[in-house]
């Protein structure tokens, strides 16, 4: 394998220069000892030794002479549609693929391919099924394929008017994901807070059937658990009727599809006790490891529960907490307890 | 659903127990001259403590505590809210309603001083707990020394030569006086610690009510418990004696004799080895078995002696044990790991809160955890130690007075009570001494007779868990610690009321341990029971007490009709790890041996599988 291909375990502290903000991303979490889906990048060498000087002069010759951004928009995508992996990385693509369906103990294994800029807003481009990822890609020559498509999204309207604004680098490149695709039974997010009060000693997690698609985009009411993050008691369960969920099409065998649960299944929780104590315990970690609370999101697959995304908290943790009648002398406190029983 | 219960007024009298009233103190029972006070009060029966129909010499046990507790509230550390807790007899049956203060008014004023007095206390706790320790042992000590014996035909020529000047009827009278003052007076030091010692236990949980909003109950004791008090000193030395056992080499003649008896000839032939192993188990014994076998709250009632009295308990505990060693398993109580959770658990939460939130937290629970010590451990002096001592010279009393044919049976004393009994000791007193003859039981013969006979009555009756006005919120701090009265409790027994018991599969409880198991019940009512619970079974019961430590390695869960997050069955399971769920009131009533439950400690429920 050569230094194009990295495996995302290796992929923390590794400069997003190289691998893209979503890889080093996945990569930390990681290396706090979170499971994420395997998989590995392509870095963003790959993307300029398949182009070179000459083809990145030209693209840059492309993009000047344009004179609407459709029209360079359009005029890059057609040059770098064209560019192709040289043959080591071509080689170490197919032997990354490989070893990932032999990990996972399936041929052709069905891979999240997905681009990883290098100078990527992090905020909204690395949720899942955004433009610029290929869901449900089985086969060695579709992986490539997708590689291809994904350095083509550096161009996209969005990314060239984000460059035009001065907003990043003049000279980007792109890095790709190559991920197992998790075929979530269930799916959500965690906070290691409860986001309704602030209080540090909870974990707040909540959970709906398929992927977190509708979750996230805040569609759906999901199933609710509040956990105590220090003992693992499930202090609060609310369950929701979840009437429908996102899948995987397989129908079309490929993106996803909303539909409707079988009635029986619409009030059951959509996480066991023992999810939730897993999750509960990678809420600690990242948050022990990161130094401080986070939100995460997270799917449960046929192997288990796999972290899809870590960020901080940002809401309470800038806040200051109530501190009346907690900092009083321990006589204070207890005759203002003893009064306030009987008022 | 009723806002209330049924006035005591309105309880009738169970036909044939007419005049149980004259079995107890007049003070002690309701009365038309105090009804504009008793009619408009909450009264709860104190299964906790007094389960039971009251034997009229037990009366005591009661009347001990309802002024000391009082006292120590009401006048000596003016605990800003509550007043003392008042009690009657009612069917022979205890009932107890916590008094607020009159005026609300003088709470502020009662908050100063109680910050001054008890603030004393707090700031001095080891030291003043230190001389309690010294002066209850002292009380111990007096009435272990006092010695009831039949009244001799002549005095020993001792009397005369050690120029005593007194008789030795009249050392019966005063020596019956030493015991009961100085029960008196120790029941008095029990509330001296108790009472502020929940007050510092209760802030430090509503502390961390606010500070971790839905924090559990037993998280907030688990942070606290776990800490190696003398309470689990029986048990332990238990344990010690069956490891001794093991390397003396006499274990498997222990286990191979059978009952105490045979153990203790089997080993007496068994040459140094066995004697040594004797001499150790007796000097352990004093004080370490002075454990009452008392179902209930230990130390409640005359009639159950300890471990001392019958060795049944801790033989057959030693015996498990020893099998246990045998078996290579390991018995000690997971004490470190316990306390290593306690210090993990404390530690964060305590990180999860600012600097100035961690200093308040700190110290709030640096006092609890002093309090607490003294919490569990009073029980072992004054309920174990102080009233099985007090409760054993008075059946010496007993004894003595049926050897000089003063009553037809050697139970006759406790159908009167103390009052009676010190008139009586006059009028046996008077009589020896005169050389003629007492009025003893031609007196009281058939008032025993009579009292007897009620006493019986009265005990196949089912005292309702509480009469009268209940409050709209049970806000009073030691009825709901202690007892567990809460108002969601009042609510399910206002409903019981009206229904019959409710949903016969499901009983609600205290979550007191958590932790979730499935198993068959055995119900033990009582600890010489406790023999036939097989190994994983859940034991459902009244209530547990330190008598019940050998039991506690063998049984999946705990099930309990009294008590709350404080009781004794709720420490000893958060320190086994076994769930438990307490205070569920009609357990022992309403599941069966064998039965298959559902016992969640987390969420307080028993679910009755079959």
């Amino acid at each position: 394998v050569t230094a194009h291909v990295l495996p995302l375990d290796d992929c923390a502290g590794v400069p997003r220069a190289s691998v893209g903000g979503k890889a080093a991303g996945l990569g930390s979490i990681a290396g706090c000892g979170l499971p994420i889906p395997p998989g590995f990048a392509v870095t963003t060498g790959a993307y300029r030794e398949a182009a070179g000087e000459e083809a990145l002069a030209a693209i840059d010759r492309v993009l000047a002479a344009a004179t609407s951004l459709a029209e360079r928009v359009a005029a890059a995508a057609k040059l770098v549609e064209q560019l192709w992996p040289s043959t080591p990385t071509e080689d170490a693509i197919r032997e990354a693929y490989a070893a990932l369906c032999e990990r996972c103990g399936t041929e052709n294994i069905a891979v999240a391919i997905r681009s990883s800029a290098a100078s990527e807003d992090t905020e909204g481009a690395s949720f899942a099924g955004e433009y610029d990822s290929y869901l449900w890609i089985r086969g060695a020559d579709d992986v490539l394929a997708a590689v291809v498509r994904c350095w083509s999204s550096l161009f996209t309207e969005r990314a060239l008017s984000y460059r035009e604004q001065g907003r990043v680098d003049t000279q980007p490149a792109m890095a790709v994901v190559v991920q197992q695709m998790v075929d979530a039974r269930a799916a959500g997010v965690l906070f290691s807070l409860n986001p309704e009060n602030g209080d540090r000693s909870k974990v707040a997690i909540e959970s709906c059937w398929g992927l977190g698609e509708a979750l996230v985009g805040g569609e759906i009411t999901p199933d609710n658990f509040l956990l105590d993050k220090i003992t693992g008691e499930i202090l609060r369960r609310r369950l929701a009727t979840k009437a429908t969920e996102v899948v995987f099409d397989r129908a079309a065998g490929r993106g996803v599809v909303t539909q409707p649960v079988e009635p029986e299944r619409q009030e059951l929780p959509s996480l066991t006790d023992e999810e939730l104590e897993t999750l509960r315990g990678h809420a600690r970690t990242a948050e022990r490891e990161l130094g401080f609370p986070v939100d995460m999101e997270w799917a449960v697959g046929a192997g288990g529960i796999a972290v899809l995304q870590v960020r901080p908290e940002t809401v309470w943790s800038r806040r200051p907490r109530e501190t009346q009648a907690l900092t009083g002398s321990a006589i204070d406190s207890i005759v203002s307890s003893l009064v306030h029983e009987t008022n | 659903m009723a806002d209330r219960f049924p006035s005591p007024f309105e309880i009738e009298t169970p036909p044939g127990a007419e005049g149980w009233q004259q079995m107890y103190s007049y003070y002690h029972v309701l009365a038309e001259d105090r009804r504009d006070i008793d009619d408009r009060r909450f009264w709860f029966q104190d299964q906790l403590h007094h389960g039971d129909v009251l034997y009229p010499y037990d009366e005591i046990q009661c009347e001990c505590w309802w002024p000391a507790l009082g006292a120590f509230n009401t006048r000596i550390f003016a605990m800003p809210p509550a007043f003392g807790v008042d009690q009657r007899v009612i069917n022979g049956y205890l009932y107890i309603s916590p008094i607020p203060v009159d005026d609300p008014a003088t709470i502020p004023q009662r908050a100063e001083l109680y910050k001054r007095r008890a603030g004393y206390y707090y700031d001095n706790w080891n030291e003043l707990y230190e001389r309690w320790k010294v002066k209850t042992v002292v009380g111990l000590d007096r009435i272990k020394a006092i010695e009831f014996a039949p009244l001799p035909a002549l005095e020993d020529e001792e009397v005369v030569f050690s120029a005593r000047g007194y008789s030795t009827s009249y050392q019966m009278v005063h020596d019956f006086g030493v015991l009961v003052d100085t029960m008196y007076e120790t029941y008095q030091y029990h509330f001296e610690f108790l009472n502020i010692g929940y007050a510092a236990y209760l802030t430090y949980f509503a502390f961390c009510k606010q500070a971790f909003p839905d924090i559990s109950d037993q998280s907030i004791a688990r942070m606290v418990g776990g800490l190696a008090v003398d309470l689990y000193r029986p048990d332990d030395e238990l344990k010690r004696l069956a490891k001794s056992a093991v390397e003396l080499g006499v274990a498997d003649k222990i286990v191979a004799a059978g009952d105490a008896e045979a153990v203790w000839s089997a080993l007496s032939l068994d040459g140094d080895a066995g004697k040594q192993w004797i001499a150790d188990y007796e000097q352990t014994s004093d004080p370490w078995f002075l454990v009452s076998l008392d179902p209930g709250h230990p130390g409640g009632y005359h009639n159950y002696g300890t471990w001392q009295d019958d060795p049944t308990v801790p033989v057959s505990s030693i015996q498990g044990y020893i099998r246990r060693l045998q078996a290579g398993e390991s018995i000690d109580r997971p004490t470190a790991e316990v306390l290593a959770e306690r210090d993990r658990i404390a530690s964060e939460y305590r990180s999860v809160l600012d600097e100035e939130q961690q200093k308040g937290f700190d110290e709030i629970l640096a006092l609890a955890r002093l309090v607490f010590v003294y919490i569990e451990e009073h029980v072992l002096y004054i309920e174990h130690w102080l009233w099985a001592t007090f409760w054993k010279k008075s059946r010496e009393l007993a004894a003595a007075l049926h050897a000089m044919d003063v009553f037809d049976r050697e139970d006759d004393m406790f159908f009167l009570n103390r009052h009676e009994v010190a008139q009586l000791l006059y009028d046996v007193h008077a009589g020896w001494s005169v050389g003629s003859r007492w009025r003893g039981k031609s007196y009281w013969g058939p008032i025993v007779e009579e009292r007897r006979r009620i006493y019986e009555t009265l005990k196949q009756w089912s005292p309702p868990p509480a009469l009268g006005v209940p409050p709209e919120e049970v806000t009073e701090p030691f009825t709901v610690m202690l007892w567990g009265i809460t108002t969601e409790r009042v609510k399910a027994w206002l409903a019981a009321d009206e229904d019959g018991g409710g949903d016969g599969n499901t009983l609600t409880g205290a979550a007191a341990s958590p932790g979730t198991v499935e198993g068959l019940a055995r119900v033990v009512r009582a600890v010489s029971e406790l023999g036939d619970v097989q190994q994983g079974e859940i034991l459902v019961c009244p209530a547990t007490s330190p008598a019940w430590a050998p039991i506690f390695p063998t049984i999946a869960a705990v099930v309990s009709d009294v008590g709350g997050m404080m009781s004794h069955t709720a420490i000893v399971c958060r320190e086994y790890g076994l769930p438990a769920v307490v205070g569920t009131g009609y357990a022992c009533a309403t599941i069966q041996t064998g039965q298959r439950l559902r016992v969640d400690g987390g969420s307080g429920t028993v679910t009755i599988l079959d």
